[in-house]
């Protein structure tokens, strides 16, 4: 199967580069589509915690698009309560072969670090962080302290 | 004496909410003017929906995936360490490959595998024919739209420039 060659290879390099902001990550040895790992933000309010995230490649990957979940509860207005996230780069229509999971990755760790309100899952969150940037920052940090999981480096 | 809201055929206070008869029919007017607006909206919207349906562009033409030269590896060119950027596979010596003309080079397998599902390039989006009629009115009609503004804008900087 070309998707298991292709993310082998991804895996190896993405293990190999050591890269920061994603660690410890586990792939099942019987089920390669299926990546789970730790979102480690740098930037405050999510810097206090980690979140583990879940990464579902298709069979006809890289034909079609992985998708993104998120299994720590995290206060975002870009990430829903089921762990959705909405991330232009793996979506349908902006889908090209050539994109790498360690792209995806980082323009989700830029997603997590950056909200952007005008694009959001939760209105509710966004108009939060809009309109008062210092109660979304308390409550976003609780939060974090709360359910987030613990930090590899910590 | 006729009082003031008398002479000028009106109620004293609970008539202003009605609106006079030469009012409520420009209010009639404006009202058809918002929603012959609101379904021209619409009209344009549902022509670009086959679009946003199925979320994605359509495939290459056939033809054309037909018609791309086929490239062997020279050994020269195996040597080079270049890597196909949809398996991500380097080339090796007489890998059968394809050439976009945006200079992009897959294997063969990989490109048309791909083609077959969307008409761009898997690096940097170049965009090949398609069998589609609707896409391609729509990508002309985008390409007008283009050179019309393009033009204005000229003729903008021509005269205040």
């Amino acid at each position: 199967m070309a998707a298991t060659r292709r993310l082998q290879k991804e895996l190896h390099d993405l293990r190999k580069s050591e890269f920061r902001f994603f660690q410890d990550i586990k792939v099942d040895d019987t089920n390669i589509l299926n990546w789970q790992g730790l979102i480690v933000p740098d930037r405050p309010p999510y810097n206090k915690g980690a979140f583990k995230i879940e990464i579902n490649f298709p069979a006809e990957y890289p034909f079609k698009p992985p998708k993104v979940t998120f299994k720590t509860k995290i206060y975002h207005p870009n990430i829903d309560e089921k762990g959705q996230v909405c991330l232009p780069i793996i979506s349908t229509e902006n889908w090209k072969p050539a994109t790498k999971t360690d792209q995806v990755l980082q323009s989700l760790v830029a997603l997590v670090n950056d909200p952007e309100p005008e694009h959001p899952l939760r209105g509710d969150l966004a108009e939060e962080y809009t309109k008062d940037r210092k109660k979304f920052m308390k409550n976003a940090e609780d939060f974090t302290k709360k359910f987030g999981e613990k930090r590899p480096s910590d | 004496m006729a009082s003031y809201f008398d002479e000028h055929d009106m109620s004293n206070g609970e008539g202003s909410a009605q609106p006079r008869p030469d009012q409520s029919l420009l209010l009639r007017i404006l009202e058809m003017a918002r929603l012959l607006q609101e379904e021209m909206d619409v009209e344009i919207v549902s022509d670009l929906g086959f679009m946003s349906v199925s979320g994605k562009a359509p495939p290459a033409s056939k033809k054309v995936v037909e018609e791309l030269e086929t490239k062997l590896i020279s050994p020269a060119s195996a040597c080079l360490g270049k890597q196909c950027a949809i398996c991500l596979v380097s080339f090796v010596e007489e890998d059968e490959t394809k050439v976009l003309p945006c200079n992009h080079q897959f294997h063969s397998v990989c490109i048309v595998t791909w083609l077959k599902q969307v008409n761009s390039c898997p690096i940097c989006r170049y965009e090949l024919p398609t069998d589609d009629p609707n896409y391609e009115e729509m990508r002309k009609h985008k390409a007008r739209a283009k050179q019309r503004e393009y033009e204005q804008e000229t003729l903008h900087n021509s005269m205040f420039g």
